[in-house]
């Protein structure tokens, strides 16, 4: 390698490094780096966000989801400890996506409209359970998650 | 230094075999999760891995600002070894997350604070073996990536913080003290052991490239001295 | 439950290329200048 290279390497690895640091550090002070609304706050901004694409993160509301039969459409509330949002989506879910369980939708914002979910993610807590004692599990689950929105 | 990794890297390397034995024979038998099912396997090899690439990071801060102070070569080259070992397992912490994800969360990756400030923490170490490769001069490229490195140690608390801090894809820490425990039963030991052989196996790592750094830059200096004769 | 075992093993074979691979290339290549330096009559120090 010639000493020009070099340099050029000797900048280029500098450079990465910072900006990575940098962009990185700027995004913390900036909030940017929260992943997700809850369904409280997203009500609470209203059309502020209008046409902005954002994600909501919350617990699927028991006996909310409605699939319709035939295709894969479906219909549920994600919830929050206080509000609750009416979501519609189209398509393939993760496994881990069902009842009682964390979530987070992707979409355009429009105020006052259904949200329709482009994406879905599920979201799980941090409780390992065996499988032996799945119930205390799902109780346990429920209350971590619910812990994590606030 | 060195001598004293040579002696000690045979009782590393079968303290590793045994406890990676006995971790690996502990997760194979260790129960399913209540609703990850066999998947939970994954934790045992993402989490300590993660932990070492903290640990390694914490290593290499540590060596560079006892080489910028003590100017002595075996800080260096104890530096020089926690960024290779160190970047083998940050892009393992990423890969095994990344196949975990899919399954899980629905996704190989997702810009949240964990998983953006864990490949910052993959660029830095990649970074800094560039920087040193780039260098010439061996005690400027020393000194350059001891600055570098202490510099980046900021995305240590980033890293460790950012699950707590904003909120997440990624979920919180699992193991945070007897306080504060998540994982229940059968599903706790495993991690336990896998966690004591990750970190016996990463001063095994460590040990072996520090002594293979230390015996290049001896057969350099070897070779730089017969050229000088040549030349005289 | 689905059947998750190709994810699992897809993890910890990574981890055994990821890990173990390193460790095989350096020690293939400590060898390597020790017997270099052992042939100039000189040691590991």
């Amino acid at each position: 390698m010639n000493s020009k290279n070099r340099r050029w390497l000797v900048i280029g690895s500098v450079l990465l490094v910072g900006g990575a640091l940098l962009a990185l550090v700027f995004t913390s002070f900036t909030g940017a780096l929260v992943y997700f609304y809850t369904p409280s706050e997203i009500k609470a901004k209203g059309s502020a966000l209008n046409g902005r694409k954002v994600r909501i993160g919350g617990m699927v509301q028991e006996g909310s989801l409605l699939r319709e039969p035939g295709s894969l459409k479906m219909r549920f509330l994600v919830v929050d400890n206080s509000e609750g949002l009416p979501v519609q989506y189209e398509g393939m879910t993760p496994d881990l996506f069902r009842e009682g369980q964390g979530v987070i939708v992707e979409g355009t914002w429009q105020n006052g409209e259904t949200f329709q979910a482009v994406t879905i993610l599920a979201k799980h807590s941090e409780d390992y359970v065996p499988v032996k004692m799945s119930e205390e599990g799902i109780a346990k689950a429920k209350e971590s998650m619910l812990k994590s929105l606030r | 230094m060195i001598k004293w990794f040579a002696k000690i890297q045979w009782f590393l390397a079968t303290a590793t075999v045994l406890s990676l034995a006995a971790g690996l024979w502990l997760v194979f038998s260790a129960p399913d999760d209540f609703q990850q099912g066999n998947a939970v396997r994954i934790l045992y090899v993402h989490v300590p891995a993660a932990k070492m690439s903290l640990l390694s990071y914490l290593l290499l801060s540590l060596a560079s600002a006892l080489y910028l102070w003590r100017r002595q070569e075996k800080w260096d080259i104890l530096a020089e070894a926690s960024v290779s070992v160190g970047a083998a397992f940050t892009a393992l912490t990423l890969l095994s997350g990344s196949i975990w994800g899919k399954p899980m969360w629905g996704a190989w990756w997702a810009w949240d604070a964990r998983l953006t400030s864990m490949l910052v923490l993959l660029i830095l170490f990649m970074g800094l073996m560039a920087l040193r490769n780039a260098l010439d001069d061996p005690h400027k490229a020393a000194r350059a990536t001891a600055v570098l490195a202490l510099i980046g140690a900021v995305d240590l608390p980033i890293i460790h913080f950012s699950v707590v801090w904003w909120r997440t894809l990624h979920q919180p820490p699992s193991f945070a003290g007897p306080a504060k425990q998540s994982i229940t039963g059968d599903l706790l030991p495993p991690l336990l052991v896998m966690s004591v052989a990750f970190v016996v196996l990463g001063g095994w790592l460590l040990v072996l490239k520090s002594r293979e750094i230390a015996a290049r830059r001896q057969w350099e200096a070897v070779e730089t001295e017969r050229l000088e004769q040549n030349h005289a | 439950m689905p059947d998750y075992s190709d994810y699992v093993w897809s993890v910890y074979g990574l981890a055994a290329l990821l890990l173990l691979g390193p460790a095989w290339v350096w020690w293939r290549r400590l060898q390597r200048v020790r017997r270099l330096l052992q042939a100039e009559g000189k040691d590991e120090q």
